[in-house]
C-alpha cells in the first residue's frame, strides 16, 4: 500500500457506491435507510445508459412514459432523502483489499468498509490512434486531475453526455479554447449543463464529429476530426480530453483486481459479492443477459443487503424463513 | 389457435397478482404477447395491504402500497394484460398447452409464470385458530385501528414485527413485543425506531404458548426459554409475525418445490417444468422486497418470451 500515506484526512465511509444509475441508487436507498454512512461517486446524471434513455414505460410502478434522467434523479433523490451522500466525481483508482477500502476520485481519496461497484456497461471497446500512445502526455480523462497543466492553451474534448459537458466547464477555467467534439449531432447532457456549455465564449461546439487521430511526436500537437458532413481538419491543441461511450463493463479503474468474464464483465457469487470480501457488484456492469431498470434496482436492492450483513458481521444470518 | 372449448391460448399465463404478477405483465405485453393475470382475492398482493413504501426506488415521497399496486395493475392493463380475479383451483403442467382452472373457467397457456406469493405463517398454538380475525391477526395495516387505546402483543422480532409494532403504536396504549431470543434480527433503522419508542415494551427470550380468552382475546400465556418460566400478558390483540409460507400447494408434484415449499428456479427463473417459470417471494424468500419481486417478474416474462421465440414448445407438441 505505497499510496496509504495518501489516506489522512480521506473521508469515511462504511459504503462506497461507485455508479449512481438505478443499480447504485437503490444500493444507496437501501444502505442509507439501514443507517449506514452511504457515499455515492458519480460522473453526472447522463453519464450511465439510463440517464441517457429518452423515454422508458416498463419500470413498474411507474406508468409513464418518463425521461430516464428523471426517473434516476428520482431515485437518488429517495436515497438522498435517508442521509445517501451524492458526488461528482470520477473514480481514478481503487484499492480494495485493505480495511478500509479506497478509492482515488479525481477530487479527493475516500475510505470505505464496503463498496458497491454499480458502473454500468459504457465502457469503451476501441482507443483512438494514438491515444495510448499518447496518454499522459496529453491525453487525458480527468479535467479536475490535470485542467491546470493547459493554462492558457487550446485543448479538445470528446464526448457528449453530463461528464463531458462538465469536464468542458472545468477545463474551460483554464484553457485559452475548448474544441467540443460531440460525435452525435445533438447532447446527451442535462438541458441546464448544455445550455452552460454553448454559452460559454471559450467554448467552441463540433456537433456530429469524430476524431480519427491524435498526433504529436513527445506530446500531443494536434487532433485531426471527421465532422460527418465530410471536410476532415486538422485543429492544433495541447490537450485531449476523453469521454466517449462504448457498450462493455468499465472496469478499467480496478486494474485487475476482481476477476471478470472474457467478456469484461465482474464475476459475482449468489450475493452479488465479488473475489473480495466486502466488495459487492449490481447492474449492468454484472455478467447478465437481461439489461432493465427494473433488475438492476433489485440487484442493487441485494448488493445493499449483502453489504449490510457484511458490516454487521450477519452474513450467516437468514430469515426465519428459508432457514 | 382455437381449442374448439374454451378458445383462447394465452403465450402467457401469470398466476398471481402482486408486484412480481403486474411486472411480468408489463413485460409480456410490451414483447407483444398475450397474456392474462389469474389474481387471488387481494389484487396488488401484499404489498397492497403495506401502509407506506419507501424503498421501492422511485418515489422519493414514499407511496401507500394500495397506490403502487394500482399504478402496476393500470401499466399491465394499458399494455394489453387482462387481469381477472379467480382464485385457481388446479394446474395441469404435464403437456402443454399448459391448463389452469378455475370455479368458472379453464385457461390454456404456452407458459406459465408462477407469481403467487407467500404468506404469513401461524405460531399454530392453543387459541389461535379460534382467535384469527377476531383479535389475532398477521396485518396491522388492516386491523390496527381496533386497537385504538388497548394493549397488542407483537410475536417476532424481523423487520415485519417491529415496522407493524411501530404502526401499531399510533392506536395501541402499549405494544409489547414478544421475541424467543435476547435481540432482534430487523434493520438497526427499525430497531432504533422501535427502543425509541415509549409505546413498545420487550419480553426477551419467550415463546407465545396459548392465546387466551373468552369470547373475546384476554392475553397471551408465554413460557420464558431458558427459564422455562411461564407468565400471562394481557392483551387485546395478538399480531403475529413469525415466517412466510409459500402459496404453492397446487403446484406440488407439477414443479420441484424445496423442503419449505418454495418453487425451485434457476437464475433465469426458470422451474423444473420447461415453459414454467415462477417470480417473486414464491420462488425466493430471502429478501420479500417489492423491487426485488418486481425485477424477478421481468425477468421470467423475458424468459418466456425468450423460450415462445426460440419455438421449443413448438417441437414437444
Amino acid at each position: 500500500m505505497e499510496l496509504s500515506f495518501l489516506s489522512t484526512g480521506a473521508e469515511r465511509y462504511d459504503v462506497i457506491i461507485i455508479g449512481g444509475g438505478p443499480a447504485g441508487a437503490t444500493a444507496a436507498l437501501y444502505t442509507a435507510r439501514a443507517r449506514l454512512q452511504t457515499l455515492v461517486l458519480d460522473k453526472g446524471l447522463t453519464a450511465g445508459a439510463l440517464g441517457l434513455t429518452a423515454q422508458i414505460a416498463n419500470y413498474p410502478g411507474v406508468p409513464g412514459p418518463i425521461r430516464g434522467d428523471e426517473l434516476v434523479g428520482r431515485m437518488r433523490d429517495q436515497a438522498a432523502s435517508f442521509g445517501a451522500e451524492f458526488v461528482t466525481d470520477k473514480v481514478l483508482r481503487v484499492e480494495l483489499q485493505g480495511k478500509p477500502k479506497q478509492v482515488w476520485g479525481g477530487q479527493g481519496v475516500y475510505q470505505g468498509q464496503a463498496v458497491i461497484i454499480a458502473t454500468g456497461a459504457l465502457g469503451r471497446t476501441q482507443r483512438v490512434p494514438g491515444e495510448e500512445r499518447l496518454l499522459g502526455r496529453g491525453v487525458s480523462y480527468c479535467a479536475t486531475c490535470d485542467g491546470a497543466f493547459f493554462r492558457g492553451r487550446e485543448v479538445a474534448v470528446a464526448g457528449n453526455n453530463d461528464e463531458a459537458v462538465e469536464e468542458a466547464l472545468t477545463l474551460a477555467r483554464f484553457a485559452s479554447r475548448i474544441h467540443f467534439l460531440n460525435p452525435t449531432p445533438d447532447l446527451r447532457a442535462t438541458a441546464k449543463l448544455a445550455g452552460e456549455l454553448a454559452d460559454h465564449a471559450h467554448v467552441t461546439l463540433y456537433p456530429a464529429t469524430r476524431i480519427r487521430e491524435i498526433v504529436g511526436e513527445e506530446r500531443v500537437e494536434a487532433v485531426q476530426v471527421i465532422p460527418q458532413q465530410g471536410g476532415e481538419r486538422t485543429i492544433p491543441v495541447g490537450g485531449v480530453f476523453i469521454y466517449l461511450q462504448g457498450n462493455v463493463p468499465i472496469t478499467d479503474f480496478l486494474e485487475g483486481q476482481l476477476p471478470t468474464s472474457p467478456d469484461g464483465c465482474l464475476l459475482v457469487d449468489e450475493n452479488l459479492q465479488t473475489a473480495i470480501p466486502g466488495v459487492f457488484a449490481a447492474g449492468d456492469v454484472l455478467c447478465k443477459h437481461l439489461k432493465q431498470t427494473v433488475i438492476a434496482a433489485a440487484e442493487g436492492a441485494r448488493a445493499a443487503t449483502a453489504a449490510d450483513r457484511y458490516l454487521h458481521g450477519r452474513e450467516q444470518l437468514r430469515p426465519d424463513w428459508s432457514r | 389457435m382455437d381449442t374448439g372449448q374454451t378458445g383462447q391460448i394465452y403465450d402467457l399465463i401469470i398466476l398471481g397478482g402482486g408486484p412480481a404478477g403486474l411486472t411480468a405483465a408489463v413485460y409480456a405485453g410490451r414483447a407483444a404477447r398475450s397474456a392474462v393475470v389469474l389474481s387471488g382475492p387481494l389484487p396488488g398482493g401484499q404489498v397492497a395491504t403495506t401502509q407506506m413504501v419507501e424503498n421501492f426506488p422511485g418515489f422519493p415521497e414514499g407511496i401507500s402500497g394500495m397506490e403502487l399496486a394500482q399504478r402496476m395493475q393500470a401499466q399491465a392493463g394499458r399494455f394489453g394484460a387482462r387481469i381477472v380475479i379467480e382464485p385457481v383451483t388446479g394446474v395441469d403442467f404435464s403437456t402443454p398447452p399448459f391448463t389452469i382452472q378455475t370455479h368458472t373457467e379453464t385457461y390454456r397457456g404456452r407458459t406459465v409464470i408462477i407469481a403467487t406469493g407467500a404468506f404469513p405463517r401461524r405460531l399454530g398454538v392453543p387459541g389461535e385458530a379460534r382467535f384469527f380475525g377476531r383479535g389475532v391477526s398477521t396485518c396491522a395495516t388492516c386491523d390496527g385501528f381496533f386497537y385504538k387505546g388497548r394493549r397488542v402483543v407483537v410475536v417476532g422480532g424481523g423487520d415485519s414485527a417491529l415496522d407493524e409494532g411501530l404502526f401499531l403504536t399510533r392506536f395501541a396504549r402499549e405494544v409489547v413485543v414478544v421475541h424467543r431470543r435476547d435481540q432482534l434480527r430487523a434493520a438497526k433503522v427499525y430497531q432504533e425506531r422501535a427502543f425509541a419508542n415509549p409505546v413498545m415494551r420487550f419480553v426477551w427470550d419467550s415463546v407465545v404458548e396459548e392465546i387466551l380468552g373468552e369470547q373475546t382475546v384476554s392475553g397471551v400465556r408465554v413460557r420464558n426459554v431458558k427459564s422455562g418460566e411461564t407468565s400471562v400478558i394481557e392483551a387485546d390483540g395478538v399480531f403475529v409475525y413469525v415466517g412466510m409460507r409459500p402459496g404453492t400447494q397446487l403446484f406440488a408434484g407439477q414443479v420441484e418445490l424445496d423442503e419449505q415449499g418454495y418453487v425451485v428456479t434457476d437464475r433465469r427463473q426458470r422451474t423444473s417444468r420447461p415453459g414454467v417459470f415462477a417470480a417473486g417471494d414464491v420462488q425466493s424468500p430471502d429478501f420479500r422486497q417489492v423491487v426485488v419481486a418486481a425485477a424477478s417478474g421481468a425477468m421470467a416474462a423475458l424468459e418466456a418470451d425468450r423460450f415462445l421465440a426460440d419455438g421449443v414448445y413448438t417441437r414437444w407438441n
